[in-house]
């Protein structure tokens, strides 16, 4: 399949390592403060279609047992950290989601008309089609939103200025003090990218994790739905909100009258943030200013890149010829 | 768990669940005539009828050539045990001062049992105690509990650094009998030496005293077999196979247990296991996908004891001509000249008609009550020794008058609900299991501290609010943790009285990387009247804020 040029030839100066997909065959979508990546500017302002699958994870809370077998799945696949936790009063593990907790099991108990219910939500990214942490960040290459739906953070780009966690209408990255990066789930992207599941979706022994093209979830979720009203859940509910273009982690909510329950936002929208800005400014003639007018409107917004790699950024052909390369030589998508 | 029991790591049964020989029963034949059970009714199948081949078997595959119908197949190197060796009355012997040693093998005999305060009392009797595990527990160091004083205790430990079972092969069994056989994952740290080596060294070097310096009744060590290519240390592969059973005119693995014969010409470690490791290899490291039926009975799989048959009497799925009760979900159907399906309760081609769908009772048909119940034949409600309401059944009788009562464990008990008014109950968490998960970082970081969850209603009226440290209380000890105060444990309304059940959960002791109170502290020394489970579910507590 030939590389789309538009998603593939950075004309935006990008930082080789954002650029270049990580295993070959992961083509971009977007890029944080690089508007030449973004669809809304492709060909003809219309955008582009995708040229491979777009993945989701389902979340059938109905099913969860609370097992937190993936929390500890993510973070072995993942080598986060153990954290000291403590008993709060609750069956839940971590009382917040943190730079190396990724996943977290969040427990509520309600009772609803008198029946008392035990909610059990899987708080993490949901990999949103309109990714609000990627349109706020300032700093080139620091998030990357791929074909397939993936919204991924490379550190190596974050400039610790935490604009994504504002931009962020589900209240997911988290900041390490420390390293002055900010972390979250990437969809286990290099499983992904090796055609397996995410580790979540692979241990979970109860079946409440589904994995597959976002098209076969829509319509597993649609006879979860059935299932559960057949069961007299009648509110149950998709979770999908259209004002963030929908998300490639879902969720089946047995209680959908009840999504403050679940700390689930009814109407989340992503902010146009910073990629909408750049995108202005290059329309207003950014590709003639150049760099310096990049440079002035990351300065305006106060968060400059710390890392800038200047031969990169100004060429563009160092950064355009390595991910020619890792595209060139891949398939464009290991289908699973 | 099931494959524990399976190869008998419970008291009162040999390997495949044979019986252990009474004192009574002085020769193998009256052995054989009181385990073997006649059929009730004609066309039974009845096969525990053969039980004879199956034990004679067993006693061939440990003793081998050294025994015959000469010396009854060795069956007097059999233990006779008079007293009943299950947990409660073994922790009674040492708690009397006549137990002088114990081994304790991949268990934490401390955590597990119930009344702390009493095992600990019976542990500081020994004169010497073994433990056998991967990790340093409870068990060993139990000198080191709280409130003990170590300067009290003169029993010598000896903790013996035991592999995990991800440092070796082997097999598991699971709850549906599916025996699957898992590789080596990871070498062992230095100085650690597997199960098998260390009970082979045991075995030799008590094998040598005997040699040297000879003893009383050593037939049954010295003649035992231990043929392995490496005797001081037995592969898992060999293990297997001696488990299985062999031809001994043809020195052949077995492939089913029709063939075990009870005149000294086959071997097998466990007649259930027979098929599990034949000349085709081993049936237990399969890892065909396969499911022609839809059933879910994968019988590439691993194996499933009996004779890799997946759903126990699945005759009973059957109706009288051999067709499905249900043809959606099929277990066997007769096809007029053999069955299909899963593997057959008995012969692929006996016919539906021939034979009674319960093979192994006497009478061939289920059972609603049985005979085997030391409170039987019909079940009757008793209250738990500790009960906060009479037995309106019948108040005079209100506890099952079976419970066998250990000298001293009446005077443990609360008298009435006056100063224990709230019921306990202990439990597991998912997230854990037993103890030694309280070595794996990433799960102690899940569940990470000891914790009583309090109904809702009763944190109210004592006025303790979520995520405080409460003290919990019986007669016998007691635990304090973090309150979990939840609307998921309801108020019972017990003949007519409010009835509150606080809970708490069994993973913590005071050895790991999480530590925490022992909810044994709490339980009753008291077990079932047939089975001798203690009784962790239901007993008596006071409870206040700490
Ligand atoms: S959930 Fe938040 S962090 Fe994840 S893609 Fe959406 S906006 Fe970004
Ligand atoms: S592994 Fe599955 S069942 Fe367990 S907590 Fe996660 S989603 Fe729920």
């Amino acid at each position: 399949m030939a590389p789309d040029e538009s998603l593939l030839a950075p004309d935006e100066g990008v930082p080789a390592q954002a650029a270049q997909a990580p295993q070959g065959g992961l083509r971009i979508r977007r890029i944080s403060a690089t508007p030449g990546h973004s669809l809304e500017l492709g060909p003809d302002g219309a955008p582009a279609p995708r040229t491979g699958p777009e993945y989701a994870k389902l979340i059938d809370i109905s099913r969860c047992i609370g097992c937190k077998g993936c929390e500890v799945a993510c973070k072995e696949w993942n080598e986060l950290g153990v954290e000291p936790t403590e008993n709060f009063g609750s069956m839940q593990s971590h009382r917040d989601l943190s730079p190396d907790t990724w996943l977290l099991m969040r427990f509520n108990e309600i009772e609803i008309d008198d029946d008392l219910q035990w909610l059990i939500k899987k708080d993490a990214c949901l990999h949103c089609e309109e990714p609000g942490c990627l349109y706020a960040c300032p700093a080139p290459g620091a998030i990357v939103q791929y074909e397939n739906g993936i919204v991924d953070f490379n550190q190596e780009q974050c400039i610790g200025c935490q604009l994504c966690v504002s931009g962020c209408p589900f209240d997911i990255p988290r900041f390490n003090p420390e390293s002055k990066k900010v972390f979250k789930c990437n969809m286990c992207i290099d499983r992904v990218e090796a055609g397996l599941e995410p580790a979540c979706v692979k241990t979970c022994p109860t079946n409440a994790i589904s994995w597959g093209t976002k098209e076969d979830m829509l319509r597993l979720a649609e006879k979860k739905l059935e299932g559960l009203a057949a069961r007299g859940f009648e509110n149950a509910t998709l979770y999908d909100p259209s004002g963030v273009g929908g998300t490639h982690m879902m969720y089946v909510v047995p209680h959908g009258d009840q999504l403050e329950e679940y700390d689930l936002p009814a109407d989340p929208t992503a902010a146009p943030g910073a990629l909408a800005t750049l995108g202005s400014l290059r329309q207003l003639g950014a590709s003639a200013l150049g760099l310096g007018l990049l440079a002035t409107a990351l300065h305006y917004l106060g968060f400059g890149p710390q890392e800038p790699e200047p031969e990169g950024v100004q060429s563009g052909t160092g950064a355009g010829t390595a991910d020619g390369e890792a595209d060139g030589e891949a398939d464009p998508r290991t289908d699973a | 768990m099931q494959g524990a029991t399976d190869h008998a790591i419970v008291a009162g049964i040999l390997p495949g669940y044979l019986s252990v020989p009474s004192p009574a029963q002085t020769s193998l034949a009256s052995h054989l005539a009181e385990s073997t059970p006649k059929p009730l009714v004609p066309d039974t199948v009845n096969y525990w009828g053969n039980y004879p081949k199956f034990l004679i078997s067993l006693l061939k595959a440990w003793f081998g050539d050294t025994v015959g119908p000469e010396n009854e197949y060795g069956y007097h190197y059999l233990a006779k045990p008079a007293g009943d060796a299950t947990w409660l009355s073994m922790w009674d012997q040492a708690h009397q001062g006549k137990l002088e040693g114990l081994v304790a093998l991949g268990f934490n005999p401390l955590l597990a049992g119930p009344d702390v305060p009493r095992l600990l009392q019976a542990m500081a009797n020994l004169k010497w105690k073994v433990v056998i595990d991967p990790f340093m527990l409870d068990s060993a160091e139990f000198w080191r509990a709280p409130d003990v004083d170590p300067a009290d205790i003169q029993t010598e430990v000896l903790f013996l650094p035991a592999t995990h079972w991800v440092e070796r092969a082997g097999s598991f069994t699971n709850s549906g009998r599916w025996a699957q056989w898992k590789e080596q994952a990871i070498d062992p740290p230095d100085g650690v030496r597997s199960d098998t080596w260390i009970l082979s060294e045991l075995f030799w070097r008590v094998k040598e005293l005997y040699e040297e310096e000879g003893g009383a009744y050593h037939e049954p060590i010295l003649n035992l077999q231990w043929n392995y290519l490496n005797p001081r240390e037995p592969r898992l592969e060999e293990l297997a196979q001696e488990i299985n059973g062999s031809d001994l005119r043809t020195g052949e693995l077995l492939s089913s247990f029709g063939q075990l014969r009870d005149d000294g010409t086959t071997t097998s470690g466990n007649w259930l296991y027979t098929g599990s490791f034949t000349e085709e290899g081993n049936m237990m490291a399969r890892r065909g996908t396969d499911d022609p039926s839809g059933m879910g009975f994968h019988h590439d799989w691993g194996f499933s004891w009996p004779a890799n048959r997946r759903v126990l009497y699945n005759r009973a799925s059957a109706d009288a001509d051999g067709q499905p009760w249900d043809a959606s979900r099929p277990g066997i159907r007769w096809t007029g000249d053999k069955w299909i399906g899963d593997v057959p309760d008995y012969g692929p081609t006996t016919p539906p008609d021939q034979a009674g769908a319960f093979i192994m009772t006497e009478e061939g048909v289920a059972r609603l009550f049985t005979t085997y119940l030391v409170d039987g034949p019909f079940s009757e409600h008793y209250e738990p020794v500790e009960s906060p309401t009479p037995n309106i059944l019948h108040e005079d009788v209100p506890t099952n008058p079976l419970i066998h009562w250990y000298d001293g464990v009446r005077e443990t008990l609360a008298n009435g609900r006056d100063d224990y008014p709230y019921v306990c109950t202990v439990y597991r968490v998912v997230e854990r299991e037993h103890f030694v998960t309280s070595n794996v970082p990433y799960l102690v970081e899940l569940m990470p501290d000891f914790f009583v969850e309090v109904p809702y209603g009763l944190a109210e009226e004592k006025g303790i609010e979520n995520g405080e440290q409460v003290r919990v209380w019986s007669k016998r000890g007691e635990v304090q943790g973090v309150a979990v105060v939840t609307k998921r444990i309801k108020p019972l309304i017990v003949n007519g009285e409010t009835c509150w059940t606080v809970g708490v959960p069994v993973h913590w002791g005071f050895k790991g990387i999480t530590t925490g109170s022992m909810a044994n502290n709490l339980t009753p020394f008291v077990g079932d009247a047939n089975t001798s489970c203690p009784e962790f579910k239901a007993f008596l507590v006071n409870m206040e804020k700490a």
